[in-house]
């Protein structure tokens, strides 16, 4: 069992993915845009975090991910991206390649799927210290 | 001498040195004042000699006209003529030539020649075909930015909308799997608010189309507008009946200050999306057991119509943006609010058709009024009434 926080501006992802992780018996904190999930990792102190790319400005979601990497209590906690950019714009997210300027661990297409949502989950939670990309490389 | 917004630049083609060197001087001193844009050009030249020379020079580089003589000692001006207007479209080509003959002058203008001087011509004939030509060059520049900002701006709607329709697919999408899935069961203690939250997504992806269609439908101008004589105060009465279930599950009072009639030339259908949209804006934004307030002021030639509500107010910033197309005020208090963010500019634009405005007043916490002022009566020439 995990901590885990949402950071999501459609309370229907949040709630679909709350209902997924719970069943797994994880701990679920929900927040709806970038300051809020941030306050709520300082306090819940998350094993992992699932971060919308969009919300409100389009790039709200990597400025939070820039924030969370510079603070020193937060820096080494997973993050998993959650995109519809493809959706958008046509465009493929690879933490290999994206990697190189985001900061995150991965990314997850939405609409999200309970099967790769899961792997996903698992994956980043062994993730060790030093296999965080804390600093986009 | 007035200020040179822009600078065109100029090759001179010809295998005379004296006429390129006049026509470079002529061409230095001269200034061309657009009126349409009320912009000041002027001319910078580069002058080659041969068709060799013009080859060469041409690879890297691109000129917004050519002045190109006839006769080339390498070659035919009329090829290098024709290799610019299937390369360079928008370049503008001046022939020049002394062996002026009228079938000369057809051919050139066959080929895409923009005009044509007979040599030998003096420095102010060559001025006065050179301003034709960059008037002609700058406003089909201009014309053709606008077209491509026009483009842009069409591609980023349409991006904007395929998210916003693509949100409420996804969400529904993830709840239906949980079900098929059969994470979530009719047992479930989610299985209520999942179905709730499908409905309501579903119910504003239908809003969205509504008010996308009603935005087109102004927006295209080609619709057949019924300009009548309407009773302004009936229809809210009317709109007002229509909203009242949402504004009482809510505790909502909507009030209405006006006089028994007030009749007006209009759209029917225009004037209830304005004030449809203000009414449901008004009790959606409101808080618990809040109050509605519409007055309506007859003014000599305009009619005021304002909706206040207590609501949850909008700050400066949220008011400055709020006009704008798929615009929502995103924060805690809104977020459980429906709304395709098509509203309101729709409102614009149809106050517009009316010379007419809209404006918000508003404060935190507190609530905010919204003030829309229509002309009454319409000028023809402005708005052709169409009486059925």
């Amino acid at each position: 069992m995990a901590k885990i926080l949402c950071i999501d501006d459609d309370r229907d992802v949040l709630e679909t993915c709350k209902i997924i992780l719970t069943a797994e018996k994880h701990n679920v904190t929900m927040a709806m845009n970038g300051s809020e999930g941030y306050s709520k990792a300082k306090t819940a102190a998350p094993d992992l975090i699932l971060l919308d790319v969009m919300m409100d400005d389009n790039t709200e979601g990597f400025h939070t991910a820039y924030k969370l990497r510079k603070d020193p209590t937060l820096k080494f906690v997973p993050i998993l991206m959650l995109t519809s950019v493809n959706q958008k714009l046509n465009m493929k997210c690879d933490p290999k390649k994206d990697g190189n300027f985001l900061p995150v661990d991965a990314f997850l297409e939405k609409p999200v799927e309970k099967a790769k949502l899961l792997k996903e989950v698992k994956r980043l939670l062994a993730l060790k210290k030093d296999d965080i990309n804390i600093d986009g490389n | 001498m007035n200020k040179v917004n822009d600078i065109l630049n100029v090759l001179i083609i010809d295998d005379e040195e004296g006429m390129c060197m006049g026509a470079s001087r002529a061409l230095s001193s001269t200034t061309v004042f657009i009126d349409d844009l009320k912009i000041m050009v002027g001319f910078s030249s580069k002058a080659v000699h041969s068709y060799a020379e013009y080859k060469k020079d041409i690879m890297d580089k691109k000129y917004d006209l050519i002045l190109l003589d006839y006769k080339l000692p390498d070659g035919s001006g009329l090829d290098i003529l024709q290799e610019v207007n299937e390369h360079s479209k928008e370049t503008l080509v001046i022939m020049m030539t002394a062996y002026a003959t009228f079938e000369t002058a057809v051919q050139a203008t066959k080929l895409g020649a923009y005009d044509f001087l007979a040599k030998p011509f003096t420095p102010e004939e060559l001025r006065n075909s050179v301003r034709k030509a960059a008037t002609r060059f700058v406003l089909a520049k201009r014309a053709k930015s606008f077209e491509e900002e026009k483009r842009k701006i069409r591609f980023e709607f349409i991006s904007v909308l395929s998210h916003e329709l693509k949100s409420p697919i996804n969400a529904i999408d993830g709840y239906l799997k949980l079900l098929k899935e059969g994470s979530i069961t009719a047992e479930s203690e989610n299985y209520q608010m999942v179905i709730e939250r499908s409905l309501i997504r579903l119910e504003g992806m239908r809003k969205l189309i509504f008010d996308l269609l009603d935005m087109t439908r102004i927006e295209s101008g080609q619709k057949t507008r019924h300009i009548k004589s309407i009773n302004l105060i009936a229809i809210l009465n009317m709109l007002i009946e229509q909203n009242r279930y949402e504004a009482q599950q809510n505790g909502i009072t909507i009030n209405l200050f006006s006089k028994e009639e007030l009749s007006m030339d209009a759209d029917q259908s225009e004037i209830e999306i304005i004030l449809n949209n203000l009414i449901n804006n008004a009790i959606k934004y409101n808080k618990p057991s809040g109050t509605v307030d519409i007055t309506v002021i007859d003014k000599q030639n305009q009619v005021e119509i304002q909706v206040k509500d207590s609501g949850i107010g909008l700050s400066r910033d949220e008011q400055d943006k709020l006009f704008n197309d798929f615009v929502r005020i995103k924060n805690p208090e809104t977020i459980h609010i429906q709304g395709s963010g098509l509203g309101l500019s729709t409102i614009k634009k149809i106050t517009a058709l009316y010379e007419g405005s809209i404006n918000v007043t508003s404060q935190k916490g507190i609530g905010s009024t919204f003030q829309v002022t229509l002309k009454k009566y319409l000028n023809d020439t402005i708005c052709p009434k169409i009486v059925t």
